[in-house]
């Protein structure tokens, strides 16, 4: 059986027996895949070095039609050198991998969700802000979940909501009305953003820009969303806000 | 079917780690046949290092006596402070022999997936040791991959203003590995060529 060989980003790295390493993958085309990489701890000859979190790997592998595969060989493709030395940069990254994890299953196509990891990466990378950063992508997941926040109507009654106030519930976007009894609704500035946000081509990651009042309005609404919509709380979110602040 | 003694033996065994359902089948039918006296022994080690073996006060390594007998001992040098991991780096630098200062002990490093943030590793207290032993060079010899050069970051900005000079132990360690599996001659030269970090 001959080698498959793709571009991948690393999710995870979990060690396994004395020197193995278990490696989770969200490659370009052959979307999530955990795979046994032998040896891995011992000795990264055979993965150059290059098998670790934040590195864009050339991977070549054998997946088996069930059980796990088998990492053969890895070499870097480009390395995050910049995030890798800042803290926060790090944090943020961290979590990116983890969502994506929690936010993919084996068998999905995740080209897309691979695409967004490169396009964040790279504004991260080159000084990109890190907050707006964080919530492109936690919108952008949401939306690849099947909860697009749509500006068009309200997820709940269909109503337009156009220059409107609203609600963001796990559904979607929610107008005031559906929305009474949950607290006071988002300003149209922040549903403006979160809509833009959602929908925005990768090359125009490096010129959206959330402002502060935004950010406090839409951050804690946005991630509560997110949970929802992952059902599980990711465990980086609790460090990442730490480090955000200082 | 196995009888509910022996699954509990494989349930317990199987919280190791590294180990499966298929070793921790293989240990504990190996110790359910081995003669008595060796899963008798197995059991008292076990009780035993868990009653008499605690961490040291000062440096968190683990030990009979705390403070330990690098911490106690007069012939170490106070001004010179490495940062590890976990035990295992402790004792590969300690066997390279490349080294005559004292030690702090992590219990792990960031792990921001795992939750694992510096308030769950031996980092707070990191400020005031190098301020009491008036430490004048930190070596920080985590484990050269992505968490763990986060986690000598970390250190560092913590450090700053202390007056120590921050050195991280040099790249002859491969990068991407594990420190647990440098020989020790190859440590024992990481430390040699420690640089400015
Ligand atoms: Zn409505
Ligand atoms: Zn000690």
């Amino acid at each position: 059986m001959p080698g498959e060989l793709d571009l991948a980003f690393v999710l995870r790295l979990v060690p396994y027996r004395d020197a193995d390493l278990v490696v989770t993958l969200l490659t370009q085309h052959h979307g999530l895949i955990s795979l046994m990489a032998r040896g891995a701890r011992k000795s990264q000859k055979r993965f150059s070095g290059a098998l670790d979190y934040l590195t864009l790997i050339r991977a070549t592998f054998k997946k088996p039609r069930s059980g796990m595969g088998t990492l053969t060989a890895a070499e870097s493709a480009r390395s995050y050198e910049k995030i890798r030395g800042d803290l926060a940069g790090y944090h943020l990254a961290m979590h990116f991998f983890e969502v994506t994890r929690l936010a993919t299953r084996e068998g999905d196509d995740a080209n897309e969700p691979f695409l967004l990891l490169g396009h964040l990466l790279t504004l991260l990378e080159r000084g990109g802000d890190r907050t707006s950063a964080l919530r492109i992508f936690h919108l952008k997941t949401i939306s690849h979940l099947g909860y697009a926040p749509s500006e068009l109507a309200c997820a709940s009654c269909g109503a337009g909501l156009h220059e409107s106030e609203a609600h963001l519930h796990e559904g979607g976007l929610i107008c005031p009305p559906c929305g009474a009894g949950s607290g006071a609704p988002l300003s149209k500035g922040a549903v403006n953003s979160i809509v833009r946000a959602t929908a925005l081509p990768y090359e125009n990651f490096s010129s959206f820009k959330l402002s502060m009042q935004v950010e406090r309005e839409i951050g804690p609404v946005v991630e509560a969303a997110l949970i929802r919509a992952l059902g599980a709380e990711p465990r980086s979110l609790e460090q990442l806000h730490e480090m955000l602040k200082a | 079917m196995l009888a509910r003694p022996i699954k509990n033996l494989i349930r317990e065994l199987r919280k190791l780690p590294g180990v499966g359902e298929k070793t921790a089948t293989r240990l504990a039918l190996h110790i359910l046949t081995a003669p008595p006296e060796r899963a008798e022994n197995l059991a008292h080690a076990l009780t035993e290092v868990k009653e008499r073996i605690v961490p040291c006060k000062e440096c968190h390594q683990l030990t009979e006596d705390s403070p330990c007998a690098i911490c106690a001992s007069p012939r170490r040098d106070r001004t010179l402070l490495c940062i590890v991991e976990d035990q295992v780096s402790l004792i590969s630098i300690e066997n390279s022999g490349n080294f005559n200062g004292l030690y702090h002990v992590l219990g792990g490093r960031l792990s921001p997936m795992d939750g694992v943030g510096p308030s769950s590793l031996n980092i707070p207290d990191i400020k005031d040791r190098v301020r009491n032993l008036g430490v004048r060079e930190v070596i920080l010899a985590t484990n050269p991959n992505v968490d763990g050069e986060a986690t000598a970051l970390y250190i560092k900005r913590l450090l700053e203003g202390t007056g120590a000079a921050v050195t991280r132990i040099a790249r002859g360690v491969p990068m991407g590995g594990d420190l647990e599996y440098a020989d020790s001659l190859t440590l024992g030269r990481a430390i040699d060529g420690r640089g400015t970090f």
